[in-house]
């Protein structure tokens, strides 16, 4: 089930209204009703995948309550291993196996070796890097010992199957979130309402302005060969904005129907574009993931303290990885491997303290760009793909910008949203109290605040029968 | 006293705001459903209005789904639909309800919606049962094919979607939208405002139309359903086509999914629920555009025999001396629609197969006057039909007139609807024989504009087009001269 779909409309209603009535008045029942409505929500795309959910979190449940209670550390290592396998095992068959088996017949064939290739017609499950993050940092954390296991099934498969993050994050930790099924909570009107305009503005990122930058952006990208340098300038830019407005929107809805049944989700995107550095743009950038690599890879591979070598290779396996974890494909890869390598070379240039606003900004605009630029890898299928592109850009401009899904007056009012949304994140970084303003306002210029919102989202949304694909990107991860 | 209640009336206020109040507070539940549900409702008012306003209409140029649906609810009125075709754009290029009632004397009208499938087809006939009584329902088949209604995307969608909102029947709609439509496109179904949306960046001229006072009139005239798309037939281009790179289509492509064979046994279950008899038409294509076409009759009668209905297949036998290339559309696309000449032939086909196969009691309304009414002077009325003499326009100039060889059922002149000339028409009963080899010599005295007399031998070609059950007629366009009398007339035949 998609969040922008009537479906999740039907579906999110119904929830809401039960879980307030019925079920949060005792604790089993109100996570076996979380558990069956995630699964629900879930099985919306593949019911057959839910049994990878449904063994994951059994594993996972049985082995985190004997890796606390083993002592001898051997047997310890040997579940731990045995929960990273089976997770890990997923993982690696529906996303990595063609990728791995197809490299190996090319190193084959490359060796004078020719070889019978296996490809499988794999599925990938919608949401499996997720998911799969997020239980393994639930045994990790166990094995450290920072944290008890739980013992409380219901709870536990709560926890993992949560439908607000189950498919595309944030990717919470079992310390913050998993205490959050073991009580009850009131019903708070003011939580209820944040909830729900936070979810309104994922609405207005996704469908008014991630939605209609894929119009272009795909189009630009399916015409590779004929692309004009200022049509590739805009679909890279473009790209990038889509992302970001794409997945942060997926993020703040997910936050905020969380947040209107009582739980609190961690924050995914702080204003990332607005970064004078690569590191501080991975501090606000999928926060839940990058953390979640800075504490179970880069610490345990030594972190900042070791030779500066070592911490370069560090930043680089961590990256490499990141990519890999994105799609199995050697662009992510090379994506990952860029990033990285901006933090090692750039970030010491950027670091130097020069605090004054036009520097902010000069860094903040230098960082979305080379942003940009690296996910030029990001988004096109191939190789091939991403060097035309990279091509394109000094070729001139013969044909009209126009021509590709937006029209002169779409084009303009793109631009035009994207400035608008850029300065509203300034503002939000100067006033950080902004919401709390909005909401102190007199009860009519809220809700007309709230009804043009709204109304400017049905009518200028990019949504009906011209928008092919709206599925949020992150899902395909 | 009086200040004392004033006061405790106040305070029983008081109190009841502060229950209230309270009891809102302490529920935020409720206070949040009331403010969600006047929230949404404002939402839902909005869209409605803008719905009402049609401010976000589509152009109503090309809309001939809402145009059939208002003529069909129109025409119901004050007539009962003696036959209702339905079915896709190959139905409504493909017949004349106009022709066919006036060659049987009933009403028919075709409710076929471009791209539409079995499913549209089953709930378009639902709804039409609800307001006219037909006695016979014709379904052309190819809507009977391999389709999947909520993967639809695009073209077929909103033709889907134009069909769905073009019918009136609120019940009936809120029934069949989950069979037609996945749940994304509910809105888009309910309100032009959410569908054409994107109007404000992409048409702004059809905005402002719509926002305009000025309403276009429309010309009140009888609209059965027809719609001609085709008026010139096949081409040297599209004839090498067929030789060089083969048909098209390929009958062995033709399967059929679930949906098809569900909704086609709905049919002709409601059919039989109502007692109507129920035809299956299969329209031709040119015979060099589908190969292996046995395959796709052989799918198609493993579905439609199981029934005792009708299928009247103009595929198979192929009429090889009638559908020639004139009859169809000039296209190497898997679609081939039928020219105007094409869809007369097929409707002659069609009634005779009617009158001849389908012994139902069907009414004969040639002589009531509201039939009249509808349908003299439309196309295939003269063809069929007498003149009457109160016509001032169109003229009679010989009734029952026998000549050396032959009775003449009825000479009269008509009027065109476009330009100046004339049309000379002679009707002779059809008594079986073969006709269509012959021509019509008339020796007519006439007088010109100028008003000099003069006699002319006035040949009449044999309309191959008009072949009725009743008549053979034989025709020729003729300039504006005065025709006075008949002299004489002689039959040729080769």
């Amino acid at each position: 089930m998609e969040f922008n779909s009537i479906d999740f409309g039907i579906f999110f209603t119904i929830v809401f209204i039960s879980y307030w009535i019925l079920f949060n008045k005792n604790i089993k029942q109100r996570n076996i009703f979380l558990i069956l409505i995630s699964y629900l929500f879930y099985g919306w795309w593949d019911w057959r995948f839910l049994s990878l959910i449904i063994i994951s979190s059994f594993i996972d449940f049985i082995i985190g309550n004997k890796i606390y209670e083993e002592t001898d550390k051997t047997k310890k290592k040997r579940l731990l291993l045995i929960s990273l396998s089976v997770n890990l095992g997923f993982l690696g068959f529906f996303k990595y196996f063609n990728f791995f088996i197809g490299n190996f017949v090319e190193a084959f064939s490359f060796l004078g070796l020719e070889t019978d290739s296996i490809y499988l017609n794999i599925i990938l499950p919608v949401g499996i890097s997720f998911y799969t993050f997020q239980t393994l940092s639930y045994t990790i954390d166990i094995y450290n010992k920072k944290f008890e296991p739980t013992k409380d099934l219901s709870a536990f498969f709560a926890f993992v199957s949560f439908f607000p993050q189950l498919v595309a994050g944030p990717i919470e930790r079992a310390k913050n979130f998993l205490p959050q099924f073991y009580e009850l909570r009131p019903i708070s009107y003011d939580l209820i309402r944040s909830g729900l305009l936070l979810m309104t503005l994922g609405f207005f990122k996704k469908i008014v302005i991630a939605d209609r930058l894929s119009l272009f952006v795909n189009s630009a990208y399916s015409d590779l060969q004929n692309i004009d340098g200022v049509v590739a300038i805009f679909a890279i830019i473009f790209f990038a904005f889509q992302l970001y407005f794409d997945f942060s929107a997926y993020s703040d809805i997910a936050i905020g129907s969380a947040r209107t049944i009582g739980f609190k989700l961690s924050k995914n995107f702080n204003s990332p574009y607005l970064s004078s550095s690569f590191s501080k743009f991975w501090n606000r950038w999928h926060i839940s993931l990058s953390s979640w690599f800075k504490d179970y890879l880069y610490i345990p591979l030594g972190g900042n303290r070791a030779s500066s070598i070592k911490v370069t290779q560090n930043i680089l396996v961590v990256f490499i990885v990141s990519g890999l974890w994105h799609g199995a494909s050697w662009n992510f890869i090379i994506w990952g491997l860029i990033n990285g390598l901006f933090i090692i070379l750039l970030d010491p240039i950027l670091n130097k303290r020069h605090n004054e606003l036009y520097s902010k900004i000069s860094k903040a605009i230098f960082v979305s760009l080379a942003w940009a630029l690296s996910l030029v890898f990001f988004r096109s299928q191939t190789f091939y793909d991403a060097f035309t592109m990279f091509e394109n850009l000094f070729k001139g401009n013969k044909n009209i910008l126009y021509n590709y899904s937006l029209n002169s007056i779409e084009f303009i009012f793109t631009i035009g949203l994207l400035i608008f949304y850029m300065l509203f994140e300034i503002l939000v970084e100067v006033y950080p109290n902004i919401y709390k303003l909005i909401i102190n306002m007199h009860f009519l210029i809220r809700w007309s605040l709230y009804l043009s919102i709204i109304s400017f989202i049905i009518l200028c949304g990019s949504y009906g029968l011209d928008v092919d694909d709206s599925n949020f990107i992150y899902f395909q991860f | 006293m009086a200040k004392k209640r004033k006061k405790k009336k106040h305070h029983k206020k008081q109190s009841f705001y502060k229950q209230k109040r309270g009891f809102l507070t302490e529920n935020p539940i409720s206070l949040i459903a009331i403010k969600a549900l006047l929230f949404v409702l404002m939402i839902v008012l909005m869209i409605v209005y803008s719905d009402m306003e049609g401010y976000f209409n589509p152009s109503q140029a090309n809309n001939h789904t809402e145009k059939k649906w208002n003529s069909f609810y129109e025409f119901t009125k004050n007539n009962n639909v003696d036959i209702l075709l339905l079915g896709n754009s190959h139905l409504y290029t493909g017949i004349n309800p106009k022709t066919l009632s006036a060659v049987l004397g009933v009403n028919s009208f075709i409710l076929a919606s471009p791209g539409t499938h079995i499913i549209d087809t089953y709930f378009s006939l639902k709804e039409a049962l609800k307001i006219t009584k037909p006695k016979i329902v014709i379904i052309e088949t190819y809507g009977i094919n391999q389709f999947n209604p909520y993967e639809f995307k695009k073209g077929p969608l909103s033709e889907q979607l134009k069909s769905f909102s073009a019918r009136k029947d609120f019940l009936s709609k809120i029934i069949s939208m989950p069979y037609l439509f996945k749940t994304d496109n509910y809105p888009y179904a309910w309100s032009n405002t959410l569908r054409n949306h994107g109007f404000l960046f992409s048409n702004q001229k059809q905005l402002i139309l719509n926002r305009s006072p000025k309403k276009r009139k429309r010309k009140k005239d009888l609209y059965l359903g027809r719609y001609v798309r085709f008026t010139s037939g096949l081409k040297k281009d599209i004839l090498k086509k067929y030789d060089s790179l083969g048909a098209p289509v390929k009958g062995s492509d033709y399967v059929l999914n679930e949906y098809p064979k569900v909704y086609t046994k709905k049919i002709i279950d409601l059919c039989k629920n109502n007692g109507i008899e129920l035809i299956f038409l299969t329209l031709p294509m040119y015979y060099k555009h589908i190969e292996n076409y046995s395959t796709w009759e052989k799918n198609l009668k493993k579905l439609l025999i199981e029934s005792p209905n009708y299928w009247l297949n103009m595929q198979s036998p192929y009429d090889t001396t009638n559908f020639t290339i004139s009859c169809f559309e000039n296209t190497y696309e898997l679609n081939q629609h039928m020219t105007y000449n094409g869809s007369l032939i097929a409707t002659n086909k069609l009634a005779k197969f009617i009158k001849n196969k389908l012994y139902v009691n069907l009414p004969y309304r040639k002589k009531e006057q509201n039939w009249i009414n509808n349908f003299y002077g439309q196309e295939g009325y003269f063809e069929n039909n007498p003149v009457l003499i109160k016509d001032k326009k169109n003229k009679i100039l010989a009734r029952n007139f026998a000549t050396n060889n032959v009775l003449i059922d009825e000479v009269s002149l008509l009027e065109q609807k476009k330009g100046k000339n004339k049309l000379l028409i002679a009707k002779i009963t059809n008594n079986g024989q073969d006709l269509s080899k012959c021509s019509l010599i008339l020796a007519i005295n006439t007088s010109s504009l100028d008003k000099k007399p003069a006699v002319y031998n006035i040949k009449l070609n044999y309309d191959k087009l008009h072949r009725g059950l009743d008549f053979h007629v034989f025709k020729i366009g003729v300039k504006p001269l005065e025709i006075m009398e008949i002299k004489a007339g002689k039959l040729f035949c080769n």
